[in-house]
Formats: structure tokens, sequence, C-alpha cells
């Protein structure tokens, strides 16, 4: 449309303007359309789980602790040397420190 | 015998190299030893420091190469006579083969998990395209024509091979110059982000930690490159090349199906490309295109171009911030910038930095894969208005 021109800078608003209105309305369309995916994946996943929700509502655990708890488990059974079978995992914690994660890992690794 | 030795000399570069044939701001000046010496700082730059030494080595040895006089590495073919070896490894460059190969690439090493937990993450990634259309207006305002000031912007999507690949279809000559600031500040994402964040958010901000993201599943992975593919392209054939080839790059991943070409783009192909891209790149900036007063104009306005994009994520991220309720962390949108994963990193250090406790990397990564495909966007609007 303006090749080989020295736009004016009205032109040059107006190509600003518009440009960065389609940039912003494709991305917010296909966050729409990842919406839409997920949603039509999950709706019939999401039928079968309403009939056992008045179910059994003696089940103490939140499921959605479930597979972090297993997985922090078997970390500490793999730092142990030992099973989970061999002790209980009574609460979990997250401790705040001054290093990363990574840091600690890194330095873990060193010692041993 | 005389005669003999004063011929030999003239023959070889090293006379041509101290002769003042280059002119820049009235003053005669060795164009071609200005920009050896200025090779070597980029060469200590990649080695010693550790900028982007990927590459940086490449394009820096370019640009030696294509300065060291009577060489002819890029001499164009003329009648029987072939053209030097750099002139028809630029074709790729030129015609633009090797960046969207690198977007292949960087498809097949990209994880669209974080930002298909979190999809208005998309949105940052728009914002931070804000530093590429701020720049075109200010290149316009300096005098550029307008594909110059195209190439100059899109220097604020943070994304290489985009500007590479912008640059030689609209302005070539602002190849090499282009390449460098983009790179360089690339590489200095680092030093640039974060007083940037440090200016626009407040201490209460910094350290809202946001809830962890839904796991995705394989089937959405594999849907998503095909829906962005069919729709973007469909609405923006002008960014066909780049959104096509990133897109490819990720169902392959995704699929599962096709470890061996995987392995194959995401290490063999990507440092392949990467030399051929680098090198030519670098052989764009001689000294006659190189020492200019557009290429400090360039250098400026691509570090406001950085800073720009990085305070539209950012500002649009104290937006969503308070729209939620204070779910979102406002600094996750200086990852919109797609330096991948620079800017992401940079999120999580500052992040940590003001929370110990609080990991915001993969929240980081959304807008941060969301920027590549922003600035692709941008791309192709660019080019419908310059090409």
């Amino acid at each position: 449309m303006f090749a080989n021109e020295t736009i004016t800078m009205g032109r040059a608003l107006i190509v600003c303007g518009f440009s960065l209105a389609v940039v912003f309305l494709v991305l917010l369309a296909i966050s729409y359309m990842i919406d839409l995916v997920h949603w039509i994946l999950t709706r019939n996943e999401k039928k079968p789980a309403a009939a056992p929700a008045t179910a059994p509502a003696s089940d103490p655990a939140p499921a959605k602790d479930d597979h972090a708890a297993v997985l922090i488990a078997a970390a500490v059974a793999a730092c142990l040397g030992t099973t989970t079978d061999r002790f209980v995992v009574r609460s979990i914690r997250r401790v705040a420190g001054e290093e990363s994660p990574w840091v600690q890992s890194g330095r873990t690794n060193t010692i041993q | 015998m005389l005669e003999l030795l004063q011929g030999f000399w003239e023959s070889t570069g090293f006379s041509q190299l101290v002769q003042c044939n280059t002119e820049l701001f009235g003053l005669r000046l060795p164009g071609e030893l200005i920009m050896i010496g200025i090779a070597c700082i980029f060469l200590y730059l990649a080695i010693r420091k550790g900028f982007e030494p990927y590459l940086l080595i490449p394009i820096a040895f370019g640009m030696l190469l294509v300065n060291l006089p009577l060489a002819g590495l890029m001499a164009h073919a003329v009648g029987d006579e072939n053209g030097g070896l750099l002139y028809y490894l630029y074709q790729g460059t030129e015609l633009g083969i090797y960046p969207p190969l690198i977007f292949l690439c960087i498809g097949a090493g990209t994880d669209f998990g974080p930002l298909l937990a979190n999809p208005r993450s998309l949105l940052l990634g728009a914002a931070a395209q804000l530093g590429i259309f701020t720049t075109f207006f200010g290149a316009i305002f300096l005098g550029f024509t307008g594909p110059e000031a195209a190439s100059i912007g899109i220097i604020g999507g943070a994304d290489g091979p985009t500007a590479l690949y912008l640059t030689s279809k609209l302005a070539p000559d602002l190849l090499g110059a282009i390449a460098i600031a983009a790179y360089s500040y690339m590489a200095l994402v680092p030093v640039i982000q974060p007083p940037i964040i440090k200016l626009l958010t407040t201490p209460e901000e910094r350290v809202i930690k946001m809830e962890q993201l839904r796991e995705v599943s394989k089937t959405e992975k594999i849907i998503f490159p095909i829906v962005v593919t069919l729709f973007t392209v469909l609405l923006l054939p002008s960014a066909g090349a780049l959104i096509g080839m990133l897109m490819l790059g990720n169902l392959l991943k995704e699929s599962g199906r096709v470890p061996l070409l995987v392995d194959c783009i995401q290490k063999s192909l990507m440092y392949i490309v990467s030399i051929l891209l680098g090198l030519t790149v670098g052989a764009k900036a001689s000294a006659e295109m190189f020492l200019r007063p557009q290429t400090l104009q360039i250098i400026v306005l691509g570090v406001i171009a950085f800073g720009m994009g990085t305070a539209g994520g950012v500002l649009l991220g104290k937006v969503m911030c308070k729209m939620t309720g204070g779910k979102i962390n406002p600094m996750i949108g200086a990852a919109g910038v797609s330096a991948v994963p620079m800017a992401a990193r940079v999120v999580q250090k500052e992040g940590q930095k003001y929370n110990p406790s609080n990991f915001l990397l993969m929240h980081a990564m959304g807008p941060n894969v969301a920027g590549v495909i922003g600035s692709a966007v941008a791309a192709g609007m660019l080019l419908l208005f310059f090409q």
C-alpha cells in the first residue's frame, strides 16, 4: 500500500492504530478459541463427574492435593532411601527461603 | 623492483584497508578498518561476555569477512563471473528462507502449555507489541521511509528472526544495523527490563502470587497449532511464512509421532540455519551501509522500542491485575516481548527478589510465547502495508 513512500505522520498514526488493533483482536480471538477447544474437550468429562458428587462424602482427602502429595511423598522417599509405606505425610507446607529451589537443589547435588 | 613491490602492495588488502574512503559526519574515515574493529568488539562481547554467542559470533565474523578489502565475498555475479560465497549464502536471507526455518526450530522447542492454561495471557503478548508501533512512529518522525520505519519498529518485537525476515523484505540495506541492534538488546533484556518493571509497578503488585496453572491435555496442544495456523493465515496471509513454520514445528513436537524429526529440527537444523543466517546478516554490515548517521538513530530507536514494549506489557498487566481483583502479577506483562525465554526468566528473577517464595516462570512463559505470535502478526501487518 505504502511501499517506497515517505508517509505522513497522520498516515503513520493510522497504520499504528489499525495494526495494533488487529494484533489485539487476533490474539483475543485466539484466546477465545483456546477456551472453546477446552470447553469442547472437557464438556463430556464433566457429565460423569456430576453423578458421584452426591455419593461418598466421607473421603477426607481433598482431590486437588492428591497429585502433589503423591509426588512429594515420592520425593521424600527418594531422599531418605526408603519407600512410601515406611512413613506418613501428615502436612505439606511451603517454606519461604532466601534462595530459589534451583540454587538449593544445585547445592544439595554438589554436597552429595 | 620498486614498481614490482608497489604493484604487489596495491594488490593486497592491507593497502586498501588504510584508505579513507568512507564519509561520516563530513569526515573521511578508513571505513573497513573501523568495521573490522567493531566486528572484533562484537566477537569479544560474544565470546568473553557471553552476549548471544550463538548468533553474535557468526554475525560479527560475517561483518569481519565482508569488510576485508578485495576479498569480494559479497560480490554479485556479473556475466560469466561467479559471485562471492556470502552473496550466494545471503540469498537464503534475502528470499526470506532462513528466518521462517528458524521459526520452525523455535516452534519445535516451544511449549504452548502455559499459554493454553491461561489464554488471556495472549493479550499481554499483544500489549508488548506497543514498542513496535511507537518506534515505527518515531522513525517516521525522524524522516525514515515507511518500509525503513517498519523494519526499525520491529526491533521492539524482541524477536530476531521476525526482525530479519521483515527487514530483508522491506529495507535490506538496514539489515546489518537492525540485526546488531535487535540481538544486542535481546542480550541486554536482563539490564533493560528490571528498571522499567520497578518504575511501573507498586511493591504490593510485585509480591502477588498467582494461582497454579491448570493441566493442559495433549489434544489441546495438538489442536492449537492447527487452529492458529488456519485462523491467522486466513486472516493475514502475509504472516503465513512465519506463523506457518512456527506452528508446523510445534505440531511436529506435540504430535509425539516424529521424535527423530523433532530432534533434528531442535538441534542440527537450528544450528545450521543459525550459522548461515548470522553470517549473511553480518555480511550486510559493510562500511558504506553501516557507518551512517542512520545506524546511530536505529540503535537509539531500538532501545526505545524494547522499553516501550516492556512498558506496554506491564501496563496491561496492571489493568488485568485490577480487573481480576489482584490475581495477576503485572510483572508477567514484561515477558510479552518475545525474547524467549530470557524475558520470562527476568520476570521470575524479579519476582523472587521481592518475594522469595514466588514462582512466576510458568506464568510468564504464557505472555512470552504469546509475544512470538504477536510479533509475527505485527510483522504480517507491516508487510501488508509496506511490501
